[in-house]
């Protein structure tokens, strides 16, 4: 009996080993220097109807091993491609690197807005039914070709490229001037019934001195209400000299799967605050005199947040959507550049005031360029109405893409100064001086 | 041998809690948002509602029988044949079930996990350990079952926890989704099938401790299998709005993937297929054991271990007839969601009140005979 109960025993732990080795996965195991991991990818338009494919891959022994800093300019090294399809190209570039190509961990996917106005759905299919893409990826789209912004990033700052291309793509939540846009987001809005897909604008800046910069403030649209603000420019248009060229600013507009349009920082800063999206910004205003904008280019810092979250509703009026929305900011006082003083009282009443009116003008014009100029409701109003519809087939009947043309906005901005910053006075020299 | 076996209320909820909610972590949620829309989620109340009558209906029946199984109810019933003719059916019904799981939850791996891996050796690893499950027995497959179940169900409604900033009420909208027409036209059995499993109710209930406690256990399986199954289809459909939730191939996967909070905490789906493995090997292992246990019992045979290895390869063998996914999924829809129901709801409903009419004239003939008796004696 025992010698019976002894064999089972062995028999059981032979048997217990064997699984063990078996589950290891004999088909499926993979050394990790067998894979080469791509931190990005571009997808442009190439020769014949071909699709030009870069990879841009991390280079793991550069990044730096444990406390070791690598070295930034050898970090990535870039690979292109021409094929039919992405999956092609991946394979051409398998054969001639002899390693695995993963995107288990890339970051971020560029495409070219040449591609994106042809349409992205075909590629966001590419995406969604494949593993290795997670849908925290992020999306971009480049004003130029998506290959040489890859060719000019070079993330001076951050040896980690992959943490590089994940902080670039979140800061829209400290600057407000870019958007958060991953594949999953994407999609979802891409295949909504009651809003649009939005994606942030990447290109490579041209300009090699400070001397430039005049020619692109005359490049760049301005309107009356925020002339001189800092956010009226698109990427590839910053007036900024850098190390590293490639930028993101801006926001490209879908309408379905296609590309309709761009917008600039400011008017992305306005898609964030009505999609509740913004954490802070720095955001300057110019200051009134006796009501009307001063023209001595002078401005008010603020840092602003949203105290509230916006509402938006929507209400028929007969065939026409009334669209209201409610913002509600809050912030602190940055800089002031006038002597006025605006930190108590009336005169900070009278900033608040003004500054809400400012935001609201700015609202106004951004949303009403989403309806006649894109006739795109990136900010999701449709969904408000969606919500009083019973069945699935009489809201697809309603078409509130078609409705959305003919909307009429509502806006409502309300800001709200909490604090003036080391400061409660602003006590102006010339004023003492007699000058 | 059978009286040997004891197992308590608790073991006995987690089995049946498994036996019916796996489904959750396959393409339940899919499949609802695919016949009912946004509605999806009330669609799966209202199943849970439904089978609680049923099972009420069931256990008012069944309090004739107490510590009988269905089996047994049967062969009250309709005698040897009905015994044999019933045993039958339910191992058809556990024949097409459990190789079908079994090549869905392979499939499964092999999209997300062992892409290279050949299918039949991924249904082997899954055989080995549903013949260990069956070999060990009811008792010790119920007692992992309430070791497992807790911890499955925790990490299954963390998952569910952490998605929680990704939900948005209006994906809920139109909130009665393709319309009770649409929905109950062609889907009205698909509704409660999706709780067929609950038939492993009357097959457990000889081995209970206490034979008193089946209806509380079938009502508390219920509501907590209804549960389950709601939140998952809920926090699906609030994440991903109709038509997107119809295209996910693994909804709770698709769910864990998009889990993201910081740069630090990412990539939550590496727990969940350790979930999901659990379930799968508690499911495929108490499905085999049923499969032997109806057998044996159903021809009277005196042991049920010599047919774990034939029924395995059977299994196996059956879970490789699809010759692709969509096959799968097609038996899946033609077969589980049409007709399971009958199998598992609707017979044993019959079987229980042909019993208890039986029973009652079986007795009605017993007092008229002891009548004449008693007269018979009087007059002598």
């Amino acid at each position: 009996m025992i010698r019976r109960k002894s064999l089972l025993t062995k028999i059981k732990i032979t048997f217990s080993i064997t699984m063990l080795l078996l589950s290891t996965g004999c088909y499926d195991h993979v050394e990790v220097d067998e894979l080469v991991y791509v931190v990005s990818m571009g997808i442009d338009s190439g020769v014949n109807g071909n699709l030009r494919i870069s990879l841009l891959f991390a280079i793991p022994i550069s990044i730096g091993v444990g406390p070791e800093p690598g070295e930034v300019d050898k970090a990535t090294t870039m690979i292109t491609v021409e094929a039919p399809t992405i999956y092609g190209g991946v394979n051409i570039i398998n054969t001639v690197i002899g390693k695995d190509v993963n995107f288990s961990h890339s970051k971020v996917i560029i495409i070219s807005k040449e591609l994106a106005e042809k349409g992205v759905g075909k590629f966001m299919n590419t995406f969604n039914k494949y593993r290795e893409f997670r849908p925290n990826t992020f999306i971009g789209i480049a004003r130029g070709t998506a290959e040489e912004f890859l060719k000019e990033t070079k993330p001076v700052l951050e040896v980690n490229p992959a943490k590089y291309f994940e902080l670039l793509m979140e800061s829209y939540s400290i600057t407000g001037f870019t958007t958060g846009s991953t594949l999953e987001e994407f999609y979802k809005t891409m295949e909504c019934t009651c809003m649009e897909s939005v994606a942030v604008l990447l290109d490579v800046n041209k300009i090699e001195s400070s001397d430039e910069f005049e020619g692109l403030f005359k490049k760049t649209q301005i309107n009356k209400s925020n002339e001189g603000s800092e956010g009226n420019h698109k990427a590839g248009e910053i007036p900024v000299i850098f190390d590293n060229k490639a930028n993101g600013m801006g926001m490209a507009i879908f309408r379905a799967d296609k590309m309709v349009g761009e917008m600039n920082g400011r008017e992305t800063l306005c898609y964030l605050v009505v999609s509740n999206m913004l954490g802070h910004v720095l955001y300057s205003i110019p200051e009134t005199d006796n009501g009307s904008i001063s023209d001595d280019g002078k401005f008010i810092s603020l840092r602003l947040k949203q105290a509230r979250k916006s509402t938006i509703n929507v209400k028929m009026n007969g065939d026409v959507p009334v669209i209201n929305i409610k913002i509600f900011l809050e912030g602190d006082i940055l800089s002031i550049d006038g002597d006025k003083n605006y930190f108590e009282g009336e005169e900070l009443k009278e900033l608040e005031k003004y500054a809400g009116e400012y935001m609201r003008n700015e609202l106004v014009n951004f949303l009403e360029k989403t309806r006649s100029e894109f006739k795109s409701d990136i900010c999701g109003t449709g969904r408000t109405l969606k919500r009083t519809f019973l069945f699935w087939d009489e809201w697809l009947a309603f078409r509130w893409s078609d409705k959305y043309e003919k909307a009429e906005f509502e806006v409502s901005a309300k800001v709200s100064v909490r604090r003036t910053g080391m400061t409660i006075k602003q006590v102006p020299a010339a004023n003492m001086k007699g000058e | 041998m059978s009286q040997k076996i004891k197992i308590g209320s608790y073991e006995t909820s987690c089995l049946i809690l498994n036996m019916v909610s796996y489904k959750v972590i396959l393409m339940y949620p899919r499949n609802v948002a695919e016949y009912a829309g946004n509605a999806g989620w009330m669609v799966t109340l209202l199943g849970a509602f439904l089978v609680l009558i049923l099972f009420l209906i069931q256990n008012k029946l069944y309090k004739k029988f107490s510590g009988q199984d269905i089996l047994d109810v049967s062969e009250k019933a309709l005698g040897e044949p009905g015994k044999i003719i019933t045993g039958v059916l339910l191992i058809a019904y556990f024949l097409i079930i459990v190789p079908e799981i079994l090549r869905e939850f392979v499939e499964d791996f092999k999209v997300i996990s062992l892409t290279t891996t050949p299918t039949s050796f991924i249904a082997i690893l899954f055989c080995v350990g549903m013949i260990i499950g069956a070999y060990l027995g009811l008792e010790s497959i119920a007692r992992i079952h309430a070791l497992a179940v807790p911890v499955v169900a925790t990490a299954f409604f963390l998952v569910l926890a952490l998605s929680i900033p990704k939900f948005d009420i209006n994906n809920l909208a139109p909130w009665l989704g393709l319309g009770p027409k649409k929905i109950f036209e062609n889907n009205a059995f698909n509704i409660i099938s999706s709780y067929s499993e609950i038939i492993v109710i009357f097959l457990i209930v000889p081995f209970l401790k206490k034979k008193n406690e089946f209806g509380a256990i079938g009502r508390y399986s219920i509501i907590a299998c209804g549960f389950i199954l709601f939140t998952g289809t809920l926090s699906y459909m609030l994440t991903y709005q109709y038509p997107i939730s119809t295209e996910y191939f693994l909804p709770l996967y698709t769910l864990s993937r998009s889990i993201r909070f910081s740069r630090f905490f990412t990539r939550i789906e590496s727990a969940f297929i350790l979930i999901w493995a659990s379930s799968a090997f508690l499911f495929l292992s108490s499905g085999l054991y049923f499969i032997v246990y109806i057998f044996q019992k159903a021809f009277s045979l005196k042991y049920n271990k010599p047919l774990i290895l034939p029924f395995a390869v059977l299994i196996f063998t059956f879970s490789m007839i699809p010759e692709n996914v969509s096959l799968t999924m097609q038996i899946h829809m033609e077969f589980y969601r049409q007709y399971a129901w009958i199998l598992t709801i609707l017979l044993p409903i019959i079987l229980l009140s042909i019993a208890s009419a039986r029973n009652k004239s079986a007795k009605n003939k017993e007092i008229k005979l002891n009548d004449k008796k008693k007269i018979s004696l009087n007059k002598n």
